[in-house]
């Protein structure tokens, strides 16, 4: 009987692990780029994770959920008067593995309307193809890609002033 | 040389390259907060449900998550049963620790008889259940009113695991990775093997039933079966290839649901297909009462939950979008096993949709957010909140009148088994408490 039920080795390894392994590094990083500060960037990082285990059944596309998320929780702290804080806590319990980050980039996020940042944070930092944005945001692709466009052109133009 | 659109390019593509990595256990917490926050909601969920063919038959009903020892009142509209309008939810004089099952947080129910069922669960001190707390089988020879510890499969708590039984003695726990299987009440757990990824199972009467697609993110679903004395599953060949929803996750949001009843078998995959069969053999194509269409704009559900009352009725429930807590919900009846389907009232939006059971003209929804929604009459009306704050999860119908369920009590964290003979007015309950206060 049990070579009709293929006994095997036991493998513990869990989706839900494996996705932090892969995603949680490069999020909190990202989320530090949006929030300059190491801490926050882990209680954002860590809360799109919570809320990703707590809809596990639910979310389609756990990358773009994640990010979405934590856009939402980043344009919160923007929203409470965190924008003027650039000043780096150095946190005794994190490793940092980038230089200092450059604020730069949440600038560029920051400056763009809101539909656009959401296409830009999926497209360029979770790195998700045009397809996969339109999907995880229930548009269509051709919006997705003019939506970039538009982001781009801002963007540029925001550079160019700098 | 570079230009301003490679410059662009290039500072948004360096985000790559920061990496922060997380502090240690990280992982475990975020794990324990989201079961935390998810006790502390009030979700009632149906699994599956069977009903007892006669009174005779012994039916299967698979349930997770559980709730209180508290006293209930449980409301009801227009009812079809002579039973008091209102009930309560009782706890037993009896809370002390059961060895191997301190502060036992029951998951999932399978129940093969009226006296013979199992839980599957974790353990005070391995909630957040990570890797390596695998859970703990629990069985019961005497309708749950006491539980031994057995042996568990090694999957954790963060993929929702599921549990059924075909008999009493072979059983799967799915919903992680991989299912697994025992051939001896639990006490021992095998590789389940599955020709793909595993999108439903149910088991019931000596039989599995499994939904299948080749790989996680194909579309096509095959359905397969398998017996307690030749457990391999083999393809239904009967039934073609169906087309379900793309990508996500499938279990419990029901991307493709299975109802059995007696020796009736009914599948319901995406908007496509629908297929019942009253003894397993022949085999009919019903049609799918999703629509493809809401106000005239092309729809695709997001989530098919599908309950047998008996052979030939069945409710099938259709959830559209999800968004903010919200979802709209669509449910229809057959009492033809499916040829044809009649809408009923439309639930509460709140909520989206987990799990269904019905029995005798009542209807429970399980909610993943908003709790559950009840009816008594055939779905003419809903009642919110069926149990009065009660956390009952994954409840289902064991027969006409018997109900189990496990629950939990968000405020204490306790796990416990609850369960009801009179058609799920009044409960008992059986708590898993700690010897003091159970450790996060």
């Amino acid at each position: 009987m049990v070579g009709a039920w293929e006994a095997e080795e036991v493998d513990t390894a869990q989706p839900a692990e494996a996705l932090f392994r892969l995603h949680y590094a490069p999020l909190a990083g990202w989320c530090r780029r949006m929030v300059s500060d190491d801490e926050a960037a882990h209680d954002i990082a860590a809360e799109a994770f919570t809320r990703l285990l707590g809809r596990w059944t639910h979310v389609a596309d756990p990358r773009a959920y994640l990010y979405t998320t934590a856009l939402n929780l980043v344009r919160d702290r923007w929203r409470r008067g965190e924008r003027e804080r650039v000043a780096i806590r150095k946190t005794v319990t994190t490793i940092a593995t980038a230089p200092a980050p450059a604020p730069e980039i949440r600038l560029l996020v920051e400056s763009l309307p809101k539909r656009l940042q959401q296409v830009v944070v999926l497209h360029y930092f979770a790195d998700l193809p045009v397809d996969a944005v339109a999907r995880a945001l229930g548009i269509a692709p051709g919006t997705v890609k003019r939506d970039l466009y538009d982001a781009r052109a801002k963007l540029h133009a925001l550079l160019a002033d700098t | 040389m570079t230009s301003p659109e490679h410059d662009l390019d290039e500072l948004l593509r360096s985000v790559d390259d920061d990496r922060l990595m997380p502090p240690d256990g990280a992982f475990e917490r975020i794990v324990g907060r989201a079961q935390r926050r998810k006790a502390a909601k009030a979700a009632l969920a149906v699994l599956a449900v069977a009903v007892v063919v006669a009174g005779a038959v012994p039916a299967v009903l698979a349930v997770r998550d559980t709730s209180s020892d508290q006293t209930v009142a449980i409301a009801t509209n227009g009812s079809d049963s002579p039973h008091p309008r209102s009930s309560t939810l009782t706890a037993p004089p009896v809370t002390r620790p059961i060895p191997g099952l301190v502060g036992y947080f029951p998951r999932s129910v399978s129940f093969v008889s009226q006296r013979d069922g199992f839980l599957w669960g974790t353990v005070a001190g391995s909630r957040p259940a990570t890797t390596a707390a695998h859970g703990v089988v629990a069985v019961t020879h005497d309708g749950g009113a006491t539980w031994t510890p057995a042996g568990g499969p090694p999957v954790s708590a963060v993929a929702e695991p599921q549990i059924r039984f075909a008999s009493p003695a072979v059983g799967v726990v799915f919903g992680g990775s991989q299912p697994y299987v025992t051939t001896d009440g639990g006490s021992t757990w095998h590789r389940y093997a599955v020709p793909g990824h595993l999108s439903e199972l149910e088991a019931m009467n000596q039989r599995i039933w499994a939904l299948v697609r080749p790989s996680a993110g194909a579309s096509v679903v095959r359905l397969y079966g398998a017996s307690v004395a030749a457990p391999k599953l083999r393809r239904v060949g009967a039934v073609p290839a169906m087309t379900g929803r793309r990508g996500g996750t499938d279990g419990a949001t029901g991307a493709a649901a299975i109802a059995l009843s007696g020796r009736s078998v009914s599948v319901l995959v995406g908007d496509d297909a629908f297929w019942t069969s009253p003894n397993a053999k022949r085999w009919t194509r019903g049609h799918n009462p999703c629509p493809k269409t809401l106000g005239g704009r092309p729809v695709v559900p997001a989530s098919t939950l599908l309950a047998a009352g008996s052979s030939s009725s069945l409710v099938a429930a259709c959830g559209y979008g999800a968004r903010n807590g919200v979802q709209t919900k669509l449910v229809y009846e057959s009492s033809s096993a499916g040829k044809r389907w009649s809408p009923a009232s439309r639930p509460p939006t709140g909520g989206y949709l987990e799990t269904i059971t019905a029995g005798s003209r009542t209807i429970i929804i399980g909610n993943s957010r908003g709790g559950a929604v009840l009816t008594r009459n055939n779905g003419h009306t809903w009642q919110p909140d069926p149990a009065n704050h009660v956390d009952l999860s994954f409840v289902g119908f064991i027969d006409t009148s018997h109900v189990v369920a496990v629950a939990d009590r968000a405020d204490e964290e306790v796990g416990a088994f609850a369960s009801s003979t009179d058609g799920a007015r009044q409960w008992s309950v059986v708590p898993f408490p700690c010897a003091k206060s159970c450790p996060n």
